[in-house]
């Protein structure tokens, strides 16, 4: 008695037809891999650049404008990379694979006489890491107005 | 065919499962990318947010100096709930991003105002303590959508104080109105009375304290010169605060009374036998002597006496003070003069406009009595001569002396002469001499005439006063504290080393930035950088344990015109050591404040004491130049000044995206 079987040609179809149905999941599957990787290390590299910028809110305006005679270690004007594990600063490992850009503006910011100083912190992935592979862009920045505040 | 169907199946349901896993994940994954960009806007549109509302903030508290802004008009009517829309300049030229469309809503409302204090006493008519409200919404779009927006609402507290009452206000005083006093000593009548050495008297040869002249500035603005106990409404029985008119003031006749006769008083034989028991024996030889009374006014103190006169003005001077008591025996210069030109007053009216209470100037009284025998017809002309001369008959009018009078021919004429003094009520002018003091200042229109002391002229009474407890009217006393209302104080610090640095007084670069009343719990030390003065701006009262000013204060050439600065302390010492111009009032009243001046004073402001403690003072001159600034009048109306507080009370966010 003779068993059927699959003819090659048969199996040559079913793969190309498998494959056709694959590849959109494996094409969908990299993209969503891919999103999902820029936002989280959108969302890292966000907060780097929020945290100097809160911090020097809080001290205020007097204080920033004579920043350089006592900067942060933390908040050095100029780029440092982020080293989560050589602080007691709960920062996601991946910190480490940005680099943290701070710059005060040199003057004030006037109307009426009220000043402000104006504070950006960019925010770039170190060159040939995860974050430079996974991120989309290659800078997150944000910039902030620190106000004179009252002078009684 | 079965086997191949069920393969078939199996692939496809695995292929199906894989395929929805697969869409699973790249919603998720999605979901993930879009979360991602709203925290991003939201967050960027959060600290936008939070700059827009430090700058929201900040315009208040800059706008309230100006009392014609809109943002002061607003807090000071603070009517609940009403609500003002304003713009943020910084913030609307601030662009984040390229692309993105950034927009802001600002708005500040009233939410409540208290004119009470804990304890429900009023405050003065305006002032008080509110909350009010600033909101800004900061708006993200991206062409036209919204991408991102955020709320923040904030509250902060104002304090609204009268700085200067103006003379319309003044039958409700603020706390401020010692203002009004270029010179006020709190326990003036109780130190003249009272104090050693006898120089805390006010009178003293060789300090001069000169408060100049103001007949400048408009009446109402000048500022008064009050001594405490001096109020003849309160204390109607006690005696004047005086100073002593000394010989450099003599030339001005205007200080004293009108004064024209020499011979005041002429009383028959009869008298001048009481007065002299020796001449009874000879009364039939001597009718139609007389005896005559002469009488002049003068200083009361010279720097020397020579010659006749001046031998018959200092004895005459030495008897009237062995009658009286300690205070009233100095005789040195008064220490007070109400003008620079040399003279206490020559203006009756610009004295009254200036002076308050029963504050006079005394001066020597002299008179002597002499026989008149011109129409004696029994004896020779030698015998007239004789007796005439004989320095026996020529006696000081002098008043009983404290101690007991050895010679019994003195002691005779004084007693006898103080009955004739008293016999005739009706004579205008007294017949012993005294140091005179029941005289305001001016007597320019005053005869000079016989006053027996109950008389008491007197400047007019300070106003009554808007008093701590209860917001009661109260008649000025000792219980008053000035800027006693601590919850309307802007700013209280503990020591002077956070003073120094704070945003009121820079030490380092000798800036002194005055808003509001600050209070330092520590003595103060003023010193401006390279032995130069501190230099002030804006408006404000500095309350501390105590101060040393070691150089001059002056108002910043960038201040505003009427800005000034007010020194107090209650209960410490204000130490003057410096020769340069002190542009600030000096209070140290309260609790037995002092000053102490250790080099002539310039002081352009105020000078409010509880005791003036002369020996705290240096020899010289002292000037004083009242700043009518600090009095306002009825058409300027109160200065009131609003301070919102930095502290927020209370923070609402509110986020929304897309």
């Amino acid at each position: 008695m003779r068993r059927r079987a699959f003819t090659l040609t048969e199996l040559l179809i079913s793969m190309v037809l498998l494959s056709l149905a694959l590849l959109p999941l494996l094409w969908m599957t990299t993209y969503s891999n891919r999103e999902s990787m820029d936002a989280y290390y959108e969302i890292i590299a966000f907060s780097l650049a929020k945290e100097p910028i809160e911090v020097f809110r809080s001290f205020g305006y007097e204080w920033l404008t004579s920043y350089t005679n006592h900067p942060l270690t933390r908040f050095p004007i100029g780029t440092m990379v982020v080293k989560p594990r050589n602080t007691p600063d709960q920062y996601p490992f991946d910190s480490e694979l940005f680099e943290r850009e701070i710059n005060i503006a040199q003057n004030d910011t006037t109307q009426n006489g009220i000043k402000a100083r104006r504070v950006t912190v960019s925010v770039h992935p170190v060159k040939r890491s995860r974050s430079d592979a996974w991120l989309r862009r290659n800078e997150v920045k944000l910039e902030a107005l620190i106000f004179d505040g009252p002078r009684m | 065919m079965r086997k191949g169907f069920i393969l078939y199946s199996f692939i496809v349901f695995i292929l199906i499962i894989i395929g929805v896993l697969t869409v699973q994940f790249h919603q998720m994954s999605r979901q993930a990318g879009a979360m991602a960009f709203r925290f991003e806007k939201s967050e960027l549109v959060r600290q936008i947010a939070e700059s827009a509302i430090d700058e929201a903030f900040a315009i208040f508290f800059s706008e309230t100096k100006n009392i014609n802004s809109e943002k002061f008009k607003f807090l000071f009517k603070h009517k609940k709930d009403s609500t003002l829309s304003f713009q943020l300049p910084i913030m609307e030229d601030f662009s984040p991003n390229s692309g993105d469309d950034l927009s802001f809503i600002a708005s500040a409302m009233i939410i409540d105002f208290r004119d009470s204090d804990i304890y429900g006493n009023r405050l003065y008519p305006g002032e008080g303590v509110g909350t009010f409200q600033i909101s800004v919404a900061a708006v993200l779009k991206q062409r036209t959508k919204i991408v991102a927006q955020c709320q923040i609402t904030r509250h902060h507290d104002f304090r609204i104080i009268s700085l200067v009452t103006s003379q319309k206000r003044k039958p409700y005083y603020a706390t401020n109105f010692l203002l009004d006093y270029a010179l006020f000593v709190r326990c003036g009548m109780r130190e003249f009375q009272t104090s050693t050495p006898i120089k805390s008297s006010y009178n003293a040869d060789n300090i001069q304290i000169v408060v100049r002249d103001q007949s400048q500035i408009p009446v109402e603005k000048r500022g008064k010169i009050f001594f405490g106990g001096t109020d003849i409404k309160k204390y109607l029985n006690d005696s004047p605060i005086f100073f002593n008119v000394a010989e450099n003031f003599s030339q001005y006749q205007e200080l004293f009374p009108k004064f024209v006769p020499k011979i005041i008083y002429t009383v028959p034989l009869s008298d001048c036998c009481n007065l002299f028991p020796s001449l009874r024996g000879f009364q039939n030889d001597l009718q139609g002597m007389t005896g005559v009374f002469e009488a002049q006014i003068g200083p009361i103190w010279k720097s020397q006496y020579s010659g006749a006169q001046g031998d018959y003005e200092s004895k005459t001077k030495e008897g009237v003070k062995d009658a009286l008591e300690s205070f009233q025996c100095n005789t040195n210069p008064g220490v007070l003069q109400i003008s620079d030109n040399g003279i206490m007053a020559r203006d009756p009216a610009y004295a009254a406009s200036i002076l308050e209470g029963a504050i006079r100037q005394r001066f020597l009284y002299t008179v002597k009595f002499n026989l008149n025998l011109d129409n004696v017809g029994k004896i020779s002309q030698s015998d007239k001569n004789k007796i005439k001369n004989d320095p026996a008959y020529k006696l000081f009018c002098l008043p009983i002396p404290k101690n007991p009078i050895s010679n019994t021919n003195i002691k005779t004429f004084l007693t006898n002469l103080a009955q004739i003094d008293q016999r005739d009520a009706a004579k205008t002018l007294p017949l012993i001499s005294r140091f005179e003091d029941n005289f305001l200042f001016t007597s320019k229109q005053q005869n000079f005439e016989r006053r027996d002391g109950s008389e008491k002229d007197s400047y007019p009474s300070p106003q009554d006063f808007f008093r701590k407890d209860g917001g009661r009217m109260h008649p000025f006393d000792a219980d008053f504290r000035p800027y006693a209302h601590g919850l309307l104080r802007s700013k209280t610090m503990d020591y002077f080393d956070i003073f120094k640095t704070s945003s009121v007084y820079d030490k380092a670069k000798g800036e002194l930035n005055l808003r509001g009343i600050t209070t330092v719990f520590d003595e103060v030390t003023f010193q401006g950088p390279n032995q130069g003065p501190v230099e002030f701006s804006g408006k404000g009262v500095i309350i501390a344990d105590g101060f040393r000013i070691l150089s001059g204060i002056k108002k910043k050439a960038t201040a505003a015109p009427d800005d000034f600065c007010i020194l107090y302390t209650r209960g410490g010492n204000i130490t003057i050591d410096t020769t340069q111009e002190i542009e600030a009032g000096i209070m140290a009243v309260g609790d037995q404040g002092n000053v102490i001046v250790t080099k002539p004073l310039k002081l352009k402001g105020c000078l409010v004491v509880d005791y003036l403690q002369l020996e705290n003072w240096a020899n010289g001159k002292h000037t004083i130049t009242y700043n009518p600034d600090l009095n306002r009048s009825s058409s300027e109306g109160d200065f009131f000044q609003i301070i919102p507080a930095p502290q927020i009370t209370f923070q609402r966010i509110t986020e929304d995206g897309t």
